[in-house]
C-alpha cells in the first residue's frame, strides 16, 4: 500500500519533468557559459570530429577551428523517458568545454522544457538550470532517483509516501517543479562524458594549446592545464611566460600549482631559473618558499640566481635565509663571494638569524681567513 | 680448607661471569624533591596550543628570549590533542588571507605527509572544503622542532599558579612535575584559550551563561556504511555512521557530505581547570561509550570498533577578556578593517547551540574580517597580550574568529607586538602600530589593508 502511494506520487510529480516536445513557435533556446577557448577573428568553427562514448554508445562531437584548435564538444541527448507507460521525448544538445567543464545547452527549434504541471520553464528557470548544471559540486550524483522525493518517517518510523514532495535537501539543488529534469541533465553534464572529453583533449595537448587554455578566464580550466604539464611538455616562450605570469599573480593556489607544474627537466634551462627567481622578491612568503623548493630540484643552479639571491641575503628574515642557505647547500654553491656575504649575517643582532649563518659557515669548513675571523668573533 | 676456599672463590667468580653489568647499577637515590628555581626571559607564552605555538615561534624568530609553558605533553592543542586536525581557513575568495608561521607549519606538514591542498581558487559551497587536512602527529613534531629551532624554551607539564606585576616585570609562579619555578619576564602572551592568566592577573574576563559544547573526537571501524540497512537504524545515528567513514585526507572538492570527522558533543565543556576539564573528559568518554554500545546493537554493526579516540575533549568557548576594543558581529560580518588590524579572520558565524543545532551566517562575497590589536589587550593591563579564542569579542564574532587559522594569525601578531614592546620597554598598546605591521610583514604574515 505504502509502495503504491509512493509510486503514484512519483508519477504525479515526475511524470512531466522531462522535456516536452510539442510544438511552440520559438527560436532555439541556447544557454552558454564563458568558453575555455575564445576563437580569434581568423578562426572559424569548421571541423567536427566524432568519438564514440563507449559507455553509452552515443557520439561525442568535437568542434575545432579551421586551424585545428579544439574548441568544444557536444552531444545530442535524445531518448524517451517513461513513467507508467507515458513517455516523452528528451531532445537537447549538451556542450562541454575542452577541459570537460560544462559549456552550455541548446534546445532544438520549437523545443522547450516544462515542469511537472506541463508549465514551460520561465527565463529565470532556464537560468537557474544553467547555473545548477555548471556547479559540479552539487551532490546530485549521490542522490538516488527515489530520494528526489521526500520520504518522511511517521511515528513508527515507516515510510509514508502520501505526503511526498520535493525533499528539502534536494530542493536547493534543482529547479522547483522540475527535479527530474535537473537531476537527469546534471548527471549527463557532470557524468562520465565530462571525463571522456577531458581525456580526449589530454591526448591532443600541445604547448600551444596549453598556453591557450591558460588564457581562459576560468580558473578551473587553468588548473586543468597546469595539472597536465609534465616533463615531456616543451616550455615554449609563450607557455613559459604564461606560467610566470600566473606565478606572479595574487592567486595563491594557481601560483602554487604553476610552480608545481614545472619539472626538473624544465629547470635545465638557466633562463627559466632566472625568470622564476625574478618573481621571488615581490612574491608572497608562502610562494617564495615554494619557489626555493622548486629550485632545489634544478640539476644545476644558475649562477645568476646565486648572484641575485646573494644580494638579498642581508635583508631576509630568518626563515627566508634558512630556505636560501639550504638551496646553496643542496646545490653545492661554493663561491667565496657568497660565503663572505653570508658571514656578514653573523653580525645580525637577531640570534635566530645569525645562528643560521653560523651553522651554514661551519658546515662548509671554509679556510678563508676573513670567514674564519668572523666565525671566531661570533663564537666570542 | 683450600678446597673449600677455592670452591667459594669459584662461586663468586662464576656469579660474576653470569651477572650482567646493568644489574650492578642499583643505588639508593635521594628522596623526591621539588626543584625550585627562578628564571628570566623576555617573552613568556602561556599555552602551547594552536595559538601559543605560533606565538612562541614568532617571538623566538624575532630574536627574543622566549619561554613557552604548556600544561600538557605536546604542542598543537585543539589541532593535535583535541583532534581537530584540519585547520582553516587560510584562503578566502581566491586569495590567501592568513600566511606566516601558521601556514608555513601547515604546508610543511602537508608536504612531508604527501597530502594535497584543496583547490583554493574555487569558491567552495561549504566553507570547510578549504580546511587543510594535516597529519596531527606530524604537526606535533614539526611544531616542536620549529619552536626549538627558534630557541624557545619549552616547558611541558607546567601551569601558572600566581602572577604579579612588579617594577615593569611580570613574576609568574608555575608548578609542574617536580618543579616550582618563578619566571620573571617583560611581556606575557596569554594563549590559554581561557583567558586564565588574564583572570589571574586581575583583569576582567567574561563568560556566557550557556557556552557552546565541546567535542570529543573519535573514529570507528568494523562496519561498511554502504552495506548498512539504514531503514533498520534510527535516523539520528546515520550521521555519525556516515561521517566516520569519510577519510578527511582523501576528500575532494566534489565531496559533498558532512564535515568528515566523528564527535560527540560535551555540553558546557570547559578546560580552564584540571577539575572542569576532567569533568568534560569524563562526560565525553561516557557519552561515547554509550554510543558505541548502542551502535553495536544495530544490524551490520556487530563488529563495530572504536579505532581512535583523541586525548581530550576539545573546547569551543569559555572565557573572553574585556579588551580595549570588543569586536562585535557587525565588525566581523561587514569585514571592517581597523586601523590597528593585524590579522585576518574568515569563517561563518558558527554558534553551536545547546549541542542541537548550529547557527551559521556566511560572509558575503569578498568580505574578510580583521582583528585589531586592541582586542588582544585587556583593559588596564600592562605588558600583557591575549591571543586565540579568548580575545575581546562578542559571542557571535567569537564563534567565527575562534577557528585555528585565525588563532594562528593572532598568535603571530601578538608575538610581534610583545617583542617590540619588550625591546622598547613599553606596553604593547604603546608600540607604533606601523612598526608592528612592518615586522609582521617581514615575517611573512598577511596584514589587512584598508582599500
Amino acid at each position: 500500500m505504502v509502495k503504491l502511494h509512493l509510486f503514484m506520487v512519483l508519477k504525479t510529480l515526475l511524470g512531466g519533468l522531462v522535456l516536452s516536445s510539442f510544438s511552440q513557435e520559438n527560436p532555439p533556446l541556447r544557454y552558454m557559459q564563458v568558453a575555455t577557448i575564445k576563437s580569434s577573428i581568423n578562426e572559424e568553427e569548421s571541423i567536427v570530429s566524432k568519438y564514440k562514448d563507449t559507455l553509452t554508445n552515443d557520439l561525442i562531437y568535437l568542434c575545432k577551428s579551421n586551424n585545428d584548435v579544439p574548441l568544444y564538444y557536444y552531444k545530442n541527448v535524445k531518448g524517451e523517458v517513461c513513467f507508467d507507460d507515458e513517455c516523452r521525448l528528451l531532445d537537447i544538445v549538451v556542450y562541454w568545454n575542452i577541459t570537460g567543464r560544462y559549456l552550455g545547452f541548446e534546445l532544438p527549434k520549437e523545443e522547450f522544457l516544462s515542469k511537472y504541471d506541463h508549465e514551460p520553464f520561465s527565463e529565470k528557470e532556464y537560468q537557474r538550470l544553467h547555473t545548477l548544471l555548471a556547479d559540479s559540486s552539487i551532490p546530485l550524483d549521490a542522490v538516488s532517483f527515489e530520494k528526489l522525493v521526500e520520504q518522511p518517517q511517521n511515528e513508527e518510523g515507516t515510510v509514508d509516501a502520501v505526503s511526498g514532495a520535493t525533499s528539502k535537501s534536494v530542493a536547493d539543488m534543482v529547479v522547483k517543479g522540475a527535479a527530474y529534469t535537473t537531476y537527469k541533465l546534471w548527471n549527463i553534464v557532470n557524468g562520465p562524458t565530462m571525463d571522456i572529453v577531458s581525456e580526449l583533449t589530454g591526448k591532443q595537448l600541445t604547448p600551444t594549446l596549453i598556453h591557450r587554455i591558460l588564457q581562459s578566464p576560468d580558473n578551473n580550466d587553468r588548473l586543468w592545464a597546469l595539472n597536465r604539464i609534465d616533463s615531456t611538455t616543451e616550455l615554449t616562450l609563450d607557455l613559459e611566460t604564461s606560467l610566470l605570469e600566473i606565478i606572479a599573480s595574487n592567486d595563491f593556489y594557481l601560483a602554487y600549482s604553476a610552480i608545481q607544474s614545472l619539472d626538473a627537466m624544465h629547470l635545465k634551462s638557466t633562463e627559466l631559473q632566472q625568470r622564476l627567481f625574478s618573481t621571488y622578491p615581490k612574491a608572497n612568503h608562502s610562494i617564495q618558499k615554494e619557489l626555493i623548493k622548486k629550485l632545489l630540484e634544478a640539476p644545476i643552479l644558475s649562477s645568476e640566481v646565486v648572484t641575485v639571491s646573494r644580494g638579498l641575503l642581508l635583508s631576509l628574515n630568518g626563515q627566508q635565509l634558512d630556505d636560501i642557505l639550504k638551496l646553496y647547500s643542496k646545490q653545492g654553491v661554493n663561491d667565496l663571494e657568497t660565503y663572505k656575504e653570508v658571514s656578514k649575517i653573523l653580525d645580525n643582532k637577531n640570534k635566530y638569524i645569525s645562528k643560521k649563518a653560523y651553522d651554514f659557515l661551519i658546515n662548509i669548513q671554509s679556510d678563508d681567513e676573513f670567514i674564519m675571523e668572523r666565525l671566531k668573533a661570533y663564537k666570542n | 680448607m683450600k678446597r673449600r676456599s677455592m670452591l667459594k672463590s669459584m662461586g663468586v667468580a662464576s656469579l660474576g661471569m653470569v651477572t650482567p653489568s646493568f644489574a650492578k647499577g642499583e643505588r639508593l637515590v635521594e628522596p623526591y624533591k621539588v626543584k625550585e628555581e627562578s628564571i628570566t626571559t623576555e617573552i613568556l607564552v602561556v599555552g602551547g596550543g594552536t595559538t601559543g605555538t605560533i606565538a612562541a615561534i614568532q617571538a623566538g624568530r624575532a630574536g627574543a628570549e622566549t619561554i613557552l609553558i604548556e600544561s600538557g605533553s605536546q604542542l598543537g592543542g585543539t589541532t593535535t590533542t583535541g583532534g581537530v586536525s584540519f585547520p582553516g581557513i587560510f584562503h578566502a575568495w581566491g586569495k590567501q588571507i592568513i600566511g606566516g608561521i601558521g601556514w608555513e607549519l601547515v604546508m610543511d606538514c602537508v608536504e612531508l605527509n604527501g597530502d594535497k591542498l584543496p583547490n583554493f581558487s574555487k569558491i567552495p559551497d561549504s566553507h570547510w572544503k578549504h580546511q587543510v587536512t594535516i597529519n596531527a602527529p606530524l604537526y606535533t613534531l614539526l611544531a616542536e622542532e620549529k619552536c626549538l629551532e627558534a630557541g624557545v624554551n619549552i616547558r611541558y607539564y607546567e601551569s601558572p599558579t600566581q602572577i604579579e606585576f612588579k617594577k615593569g616585570k611580570w613574576i609568574v609562579e608555575t608548578v609542574g612535575k617536580g618543579t616550582k619555578t618563578t619566571i620573571v619576564c617583560n611581556q606575557i602572551i596569554d594563549c590559554t584559550g581561557n583567558a586564565l592568566i588574564a583572570s589571574m592577573a586581575g583583569y576582567d574576563v567574561l563568560r556566557e551563561k550557556d557556552t557552546q559544547p565541546g567535542s570529543l573526537i573519535f573514529r570507528l571501524g568494523g562496519y561498511k556504511y554502504d552495506a548498512l540497512n539504514l531503514t533498520k537504524i534510527p535516523k539520528k545515528y546515520h550521521r555519525v555512521l556516515r561521517q566516520n567513514m569519510l577519510e578527511n585526507s582523501k576528500r575532494e572538492s566534489r565531496e559533498h557530505t558532512y564535515v568528515p570527522y566523528s564527535y560527540v558533543y560535551v555540553p558546557g565543556a570547559d578546560s580552564t581547570t584540571s577539575e572542569v576539564h576532567t569533568q568534560a573528559n569524563n562526560e565525553g568518554r561516557n557519552t561515547l561509550l554509550n554510543l558505541v554500545r548502542t551502535l553495536k546493537t544495530f544490524p551490520g554493526c556487530d563488529n563495530l570498533k572504536l579505532v581512535d579516540l583523541k586525548t581530550e575533549t576539545a573546547v569551543r568557548e569559555t572565557y573572553r577578556i574585556d579588551g580595549l576594543y570588543k569586536m562585535n558581529k557587525d565588525d566581523y560580518t561587514s569585514g571592517k578593517v581597523f586601523d590597528d588590524a593585524l590579522s585576518h579572520s574568515f569563517y561563518p558565524i558558527d554558534l553551536h547551540r545547546e549541542g542541537k543545532s548550529i547557527y551559521q551566517e556566511f560572509l558575503k562575497p569578498d568580505v574578510v574580517a580583521s582583528i585589531p590589536l586592541r582586542s588582544l589587550i585587556p583593559k588596564r593591563s600592562q605588558n600583557f597580550l591575549v591571543a586565540g579564542r579568548c580575545v575581546s569579542s562578542d559571542r557571535l564574532a567569537n564563534s567565527a574568529l575562534r577557528v585555528q587559522a585565525s588563532c594562528m594569525g593572532m598568535g603571530q601578531a601578538a608575538a610581534v607586538a610583545a617583542v617590540l614592546a619588550s625591546k622598547q620597554g613599553i606596553s604593547p598598546a604603546e608600540v607604533d602600530i606601523n612598526e608592528i605591521k612592518d615586522l609582521l610583514k617581514k615575517h611573512g604574515a598577511i596584514v589587512p589593508t584598508q582599500v
